[in-house]
């Protein structure tokens, strides 16, 4: 019993913990915002060091072939786990939404990642897809009082809904051609390149470039950003992205390696266009979280074309730039979050101005996650950028990489203009003291020296993504 | 032996930062005793390296510290070299040095920069003990840098002084480019060697000999000549050689301390250091030690015309500097580098005698430079007026004095040689002798003799103990360094092991016995005479009849012109070289930099991409149909690229 249990229990951890949630808030009637943040720090804690033994463990298949434990499932979920201990850490209190409800679909969410991560099934996949999507709809609209939010979820509604919906089309193509829906038997009998077979993978290709947010699926990415409240965007921008890395990876390499020419093409295709446009549109933003969805455009462009290499090395980078990029993001945006008042919420870029006379340090933090998004030396976003273009370059793709290396000098202007707001434009207004707690000032602190600590030391978490990309037998 | 040269390096770079970060912050006594016992401590280190040296000739360590770094295949490293010649430039640059500070403690005293001034000449210190300890050419060439750097920080030291940034500008800018030269000629030798190191240099300078550096098509010149053509070139701009010797008397600017310890001792001396350092590969291009002695000789004679008729008191003594920092090369151009080397020695301690001895005089009157409105202070500044004669007499080679005995060596071993070019550098150091003695004391007659001709005389008098310590202290040496040191140092074997160099009977062409028989031996030549004769035209021009070089230059109203005016060096370099320079590089600017790479690289570049950006911007309506319609648009474009492809 215990056997068949143990690679599941982080996600039975992750059950039992949303239970236990629903259960304090139904009965607690005005839920003290700690109570829920320790229950689902703890879960979280838990399912974190439940996963972190299994990395390690043989590949195993469970449930007749829905379930895989392989070291990118594992190696993902605690990159997904830690990156939501580390949002929900940071999260305030603000008696405008629920705290507690946002907690608790934040979990919901991390369960569906979970899944995706574990699936070996399409049918697995599309469950885990859709637990997430549907609880990021949540997280969206929880701000309930705000028209913004709202908008921003409805859209994001819809155009989640049409990009399931072509998702799922693909996948109800492949069932039709091969007659199933188990990963490793379509990775099997999948041989010759057929066009159904392409367009099916098209279709599929498009649900993932929706979730990744790859022009043209980006538009909801601005619109949630800056409509959603600052924690909420502070999780949307990071763990679903550990999530799409996963959907992508299970489908594209486990499932359809054998026609990589085709999905090499249009992921390169994809990539390129996000790079470009989506770093273009980003130079003429006001407000610094729609700035930072244009920037996550840009950067999911680089993470492509990573992949685009279609080389082991390429994956390789990619992954690295994306738990790079997660980690920057997030402290751009914990460094608003903390910054925010209940009164007031630092969205504008003219709302940084002066911001060092005030808040020194956590200026400095900003610089760390600016600099490091324009892969400035030593930071961690140097090494993200730089192995990704030497994998570029070693796979003869150096017109590529070149215009890779402009759109970052392109991307390097908004950032350079949030560090000069930050420490040039003077103004008369007051940021006002922040109601942040030791423990956010702790988190953001934290989690803004590991940009320069992995900046400087790269190798573990280098090795990390290596074992992880390295443990798949199907890429050469 | 290594941990010890280590700490006497490193001692006044300590110092220096130490005044420099926190001196300011505590006091002045902190400042100066900081880096003066940094510098004693280096001094004390160098001198019982010395010692050591003359009980154990066979001494010698070449050490690398660390390696700095590896670029394929080939490795640069720090390291420290201590033999003869390091150790002897370690003690005169520490000796020089401390008195310096010393001297300074009362020059500076009332300066806002204390401080400031105290970090830089300790700084400046470090970095002459990085360029004479290197064993390696790039580790020389930054210390080179490094003096340098901290000679245009020192003669800018006065940086309200509208003067004084011209000056430390004029001497940044000629000193690069000598330093083009020298790195230049780094790169020949590392071209074709592969490696920076000394040894390693000197063991392979065959390979120099036998390559061929082509110019142009068909014509090509051997890697030794140009390698050591281009070191020197570098050595000019230092040692302030003609016609790179412009920015001499114009370092000036700067306080009288630093005259004496950078503009005359030590970082002057650097580019006859490296010279002598290389003399391994001079020994092996006679062209090369061709153009050192004629460009030495001419710089020792030009140099010289031209101390007479200045009338800023510093200005006469920068011109003597750089007069007899052409004798040094004129003596390296001979392949007499002992005798170049010891004349760089005992022109430390005279040269820096008599800068403080100005010095002395200048801050009694108030910062009054013209020699003009002087005269008579002997009665008022008895001390500095004897610190003042020693040096003069040292300085013009007066039997006895140290001057006398390296400038006696230097000029026998011209006489007796038979370089090409030597017959005419032996006339003009001759004709220099004369000229050095002339100058030499119109100086000391119009500071010190006759009639005074300022105001205010009831209120002069000598300086302070501070400042009288270390004339005395420089007094010893310049009378009587030589006659211990002479016979061993420039006749003796001493650098034999850092300096390549023929025997001495072949070089002087006769047999050394010692001190008093080469002082009797120099009488059967004309230089003392000469010397004579030139005190003599000075007394009678400056005390006898001082109406007599007025008529002089009236009577030569062409030839004083010329020579007011400096050979119209500065008149060239201002209004051909920098005029026509300044041009060019308008014109780079105004076309290049403002329209190709500002108006249309960068800022076009700018306003384009802005522009797209406002373009690409409209794709975000935010109508949720667009958004929509996009995404099918993206879809149909991929099915569409599969379909058409199959």
């Amino acid at each position: 019993m215990i056997n068949i249990i143990k690679p599941i229990i982080p996600e039975l951890t992750l059950a039992a913990g949303i239970c236990l949630m629903v259960l304090v808030n139904s009965f607690i009637r005005t839920p003290h915002r700690s109570t829920s943040q320790i229950l689902a720090v703890l879960t979280l804690v838990i399912a974190t060091a439940t996963a972190v033994p299994l990395f390690n463990h043989d590949v195993e298949i469970l449930f007749n072939g829905q379930f895989i434990i392989d070291p990118l499932a594992i190696g993902l979920k605690i990159s997904a786990y830690v990156a939501v201990l580390l949002v929900v850490l940071s999260t305030t209190i603000n008696e405008k939404i629920n705290q507690s409800e946002i907690l608790l679909i934040e979990l919901f969410a991390t369960l569906g990642i979970s899944i995706i991560c574990s699936a070996a099934n399409l049918l697995t996949i599309y469950l885990g897809l859709e637990t997430l999507a549907l609880s990021l709809y949540g997280l969206v609209a929880a701000n309930k009082n705000s028209i913004e939010s709202t908008e921003a979820a409805m859209k994001f509604f819809i155009l989640g809904v049409i990009a399931s919906a072509i998702f799922l089309y693909g996948i109800s193509l492949i069932y039709g051609i091969y007659g199933t829906l188990n990963i490793n038997l379509l990775n099997v009998m999948i041989v010759n390149n057929t066009l159904e077979l392409k367009i099916a993978v098209g279709f599929i290709l498009c649900g993932i470039a929706f979730k990744f947010g790859a022009i043209p699926f980006h538009s909801w990415v601005p619109d949630t950003y800056q409509g959603a409240s600052t924690p909420v965007a502070l999780f949307i921008s990071t763990a679903p992205k550990i999530a799409a890395f996963a959907l992508l990876y299970r489908l594209l390499i486990d499932a359809f390696i054998s026609i990589s020419e085709t999905w090499v093409v249009m992921i390169y295709a994809l990539g390129m266009i996000s790079l470009i446009i989506g770093n273009l549109i980003a130079i003429s933003q006001n407000n610094f979280k729609r700035l930072l969805g244009y920037s996550a455009i840009g950067h999911i462009g680089f993470i492509f074309l990573g992949i685009a290499t279609g080389t082991k090395d390429g994956l390789e980078s990619s992954l690295f730039y994306l738990l790079i990029y997660v980690l920057m993001t997030m402290v751009a945006f914990m460094v608003i979050e903390v910054l925010s008042s209940k009164h007031r919420e630092v969205k504008l870029l003219k709302d940084f101005k002066d911001l060092n006379s005030s808040h020194p340090w956590l200026s400095l933090i900003m610089l760390f996650s600016m600099c490091s998004m324009i892969g400035i030396p030593p930071f961690a976003g140097f090494y993200a950028k730089w192995s990704v273009l030497s994998s570029l370059v070693e796979a003869n793709m150096v017109y590529t990489a070149i215009i890779a290396i402009l759109m970052t000098v392109v991307a390097a202007f908004y950032y350079l203009r949030v560090i000069w707001f930050i420490y040039f434009e003077k103004t008369n207004q007051e940021i006002g003291q922040p109601e942040s707690t030791i423990l956010q000032k702790a988190v953001v602190s934290f989690t803004g020296i590991a940009i320069l600590l992995i900046g400087l030391y790269p190798k573990p978490i280098l090795d990390f993504c290596r074992q992880i990309i390295s443990s798949n037998l199907l890429l050469d | 032996m290594y941990e010890l040269s280590l700490i006497a390096l490193i001692t006044p770079l300590v110092g220096g930062l130490l005044a420099g970060l926190i001196g300011s912050k505590v006091n002045k006594s902190f400042t100066h005793w900081i880096t003066t016992l940094g510098i004693f401590i280096s001094f004390s280190i160098s001198c019982w390296i010395l010692v050591e040296v003359f009980l154990n000739p066979s001494l010698f360590l070449n050490q690398n510290i660390y390696e700095w770094m590896s670029i394929a295949g080939f490795n640069f490293k720090a390291g420290i070299l201590i033999d003869h010649l390091t150790v002897s430039m370690m003690a005169v640059v520490t000796f020089i040095s401390l008195m310096v500070h010393i001297y300074s403690i009362g020059y500076m005293h009332d300066d806002p920069g204390y401080h400031r001034f105290f970090c830089y000449i300790s700084l400046f210190t470090f970095a002459m003990l990085l360029l004479v300890m290197s064993n390696n050419l790039l580790q020389l060439f930054f210390g080179w840098e490094g003096v340098g750097l901290m000679s245009y920080l020192l003669i800018g030291f006065w940086y309200k002084k509208e003067s004084a940034i011209q000056a430390n500008f004029k001497a940044f800018i000629v000193n690069r480019v000598g330093d083009m030269g020298l790195l230049l000629g780094i790169a020949v030798i590392f071209s074709i060697i592969g490696s920076l190191d000394y040894q390693t240099i000197f063991n392979s300078s065959t390979e120099l000999v036998k390559a061929k550096i082509s110019i142009t098509n068909g014509y090509s010149v051997s890697a030794i000549t140009l390698a050591c053509l281009l070191l020197f070139f570098g050595a000019m701009g230092k040692s302030a050689q003609m016609p790179l010797h412009v920015w001499l008397p114009d370092s000036m600017e700067g306080p009288t301390p630093i005259s004496a310890l950078i503009h005359a001792a030590t970082m002057v001396t650097a580019g006859v250091y490296m010279v002598a350092r290389m003399s391994p590969l001079f020994e092996l291009s006679s062209v090369a030690l061709s153009v050192v002695l004629i460009v030495g000789a001419t710089t020792a004679l030009c140099a010289g015309l031209l101390g007479i008729v200045m009338c800023d008191i510093k200005r006469i003594i920068a011109y003597s500097t750089i007069s007899q920092l052409g004798y040094m090369m004129v003596a390296a151009g001979v392949s007499a580098y002992s005798a170049s080397v010891f004349h760089l020695m005992t022109h430390a301690f005279f040269k820096s005698l008599l800068f403080l001895a100005a010095g002395s005089v200048i801050i009694a009157l108030h910062h009054e430079q013209d020699i003009r409105k002087m005269g008579g202070l002997k009665q008022y500044m008895p001390i500095t007026y004897l610190a003042a004669l020693i040096g003069s007499l040292s300085l013009i080679g007066f039997p006895g004095f140290a001057g006398f005995f390296s400038k006696d060596a230097l000029i026998e071993a011209v006489a007796h040689s038979s370089t090409v070019g030597s017959e005419f550098a032996y006339y003009c150091v001759l004709i220099g002798v004369f000229v050095t003695a002339l100058y030499t004391f119109r100086f000391l007659f119009m500071v010190f003799h006759g009639q005074t001709r300022f105001k205010g005389g009831e209120q002069i008098k000598e300086s302070s103990w501070v400042i009288l310590i270390p004339l005395i202290l420089l007094s010893i040496p310049s009378i009587l360094i030589a006659w211990p040191t002479f016979g061993v140092l420039v006749f003796g074997d001493f650098f034999s092991d850092s300096i390549r160099q023929i025997s001495s009977y072949e070089l002087f062409g006769f047999e050394y016995q010692s001190p008093l028989s080469f002082l009797i031996h120099s009488f059967s030549g004309p230089v003392i005479y000469l010397s004579v004769i030139g005190i003599f035209a000075a007394w009678v021009g400056y005390i006898k009849k001082p109406e007599l070089p007025y008529k002089i230059s009236n009577q030569f109203t062409t030839i004083h012109r010329v020579l007011v005016n400096k050979f119209y060096f500065d008149h060239f370099y201002e209004n051909v070289i920098a005029k026509n320079t300044a041009k060019l590089g308008s014109a780079f600017w105004k076309f290049g930099d403002i329209k190709i790479i500002d108006d249309f690289l960068v800022n076009g570049t700018a306003i384009r991409i802005q522009k797209l950006s406002t373009i690409t911007k409209k794709m975000q309506t935010g109508y949720i149909y667009h958004y929509a319609l996009m995404m099918v648009i993206g879809l149909s474009l991929l099915l569409a690229w599969v379909i058409i492809k199959s």
